[in-house]
């Protein structure tokens, strides 16, 4: 017996749309930077991997935030559907948490003159990626289904609550990297045209996490919806 | 418990001297140890319920016990260099506020972890 998939398809179907358009927006993003946005005087042509690695950080940072999010709302409604959210968010913060940790070092490299120093901000990034990490293996090491949820949302509102930690790490804990430019209480100490780039940045990224957490999303709702079917038969 | 054995025993071996200290390095590390016992007890409870109980268990704690670590070890470097404890401030708010946020968290959501 088949299972009745067309809800998981029509997720996925969005999931994919958004994800082609995020990706072509990728594309433009980077046409953008590189062509028509003006050289920074001191960094010179490095500078331009910034239109790609702020907007991944900073939705990496609400891609954890919502799994936090939906974590708590599930505990306290028990709704299927928010756990889905969850893992699918969480599993896209791992990917643009991976971006992050690969366009820094490549930005570091010319212009802090190494890849990689144990700085607060880019130390706990990357402890975040293994706690997203770990998010997965821990869902993965738990049989029951109603568990797995359950301690996924644990985990998901805790590591919610690391990533002030870090957003704030740069101002606790100064080394390195420099001090946010846009997301911070007084105006973005930033030309309007890089802004612009920056701002395109945000949103094409946006696109992208949509796109990828519906198609997640979508993946999930499939399975559930083939356990289910498989237990309702069996 | 094992720091009230393992700190005197540190300063036995190692000879360094505390005492210019002692008051700061007891506070740190209070602060510290309350966060590692809060973050230690939520996981703790959950990876027993694993297949890889005792894989999972680091695997999980040590993004939460990074930062508070990290923290703790420059604030008590800096104390045992004779540096003042109102330089560490810094230091010991960040830890403050990560104690505050990790006990009552956990407080709140730990019946989800033990609930059947």
């Amino acid at each position: 017996m088949t299972a009745d998939l067309s809800g998981a398809h029509a997720v996925l179907r969005r999931g994919r749309v958004l994800t082609v358009l995020g990706l072509a927006g990728v594309a433009a993003l980077m046409a953008l930077a590189v062509g028509f946005t003006p050289l920074e005087v001191r960094q010179g042509a490095a500078q331009k991997i910034f239109y790609v690695h702020v907007p991944s950080a900073v939705w990496a940072e609400i891609a954890v935030i919502a799994t936090g999010l939906a974590s708590a709302l599930y505990l306290w409604l028990g709704d299927r559907r928010l756990d889905r959210f969850a893992l699918a968010s969480a599993e896209v913060a791992a990917v643009l948490c991976a971006v992050v940790l690969t366009t820094g070092p490549i930005w570091g490299k010319p212009i802090w003159g190494t890849w990689w120093t144990w700085d607060g901000r880019l130390t706990l990034t990357l402890f975040l990626f293994f706690l997203l990490l770990g998010y997965h293996t821990l869902r993965a090491a738990l049989r029951e289904p109603a568990e797995r949820a359950r301690f996924g949302a644990v985990l998901g509102i805790m590591a919610m609550v690391l990533v002030p930690f870090i957003h704030l790490s740069v101002i606790l804990w100064p080394g390195l990297h420099p001090e946010p430019m846009v997301l911070k209480p007084s105006a973005p100490s930033l030309p309007w045209v890089m802004l612009r780039t920056l701002l395109v940045g945000f949103g094409v990224f946006g696109v992208l996490y949509l796109g990828l957490v519906s198609l997640r999303y979508g993946i999930e709702l499939a399975r559930d919806l083939r356990e289910h079917a498989d237990a309702t038969h069996a | 418990m094992v720091e009230g054995v393992a700190l005197p025993l540190f300063v036995l071996f190692f000879n360094v001297d505390l005492s210019p200290a002692l008051g700061g390095i007891l506070l740190t590390v209070l602060l510290a140890t309350a966060g590692f016992v809060a973050v230690g007890t939520v996981f703790g409870a959950m990876v027993v319920r694993t297949r890889f109980a005792e894989l999972m268990l680091p695997v999980l704690l040590l993004p939460f016990l990074v930062p508070p670590l990290i923290r703790a070890a420059e604030a008590t470097s800096r104390l045992l260099a004779g540096r003042p404890l109102s330089e560490q401030a810094d230091a010991l708010t960040f830890l403050a506020l990560y104690d505050v946020v990790f006990v009552t968290l956990p407080m709140l959501i730990f019946s989800a972890v033990v609930d059947e």
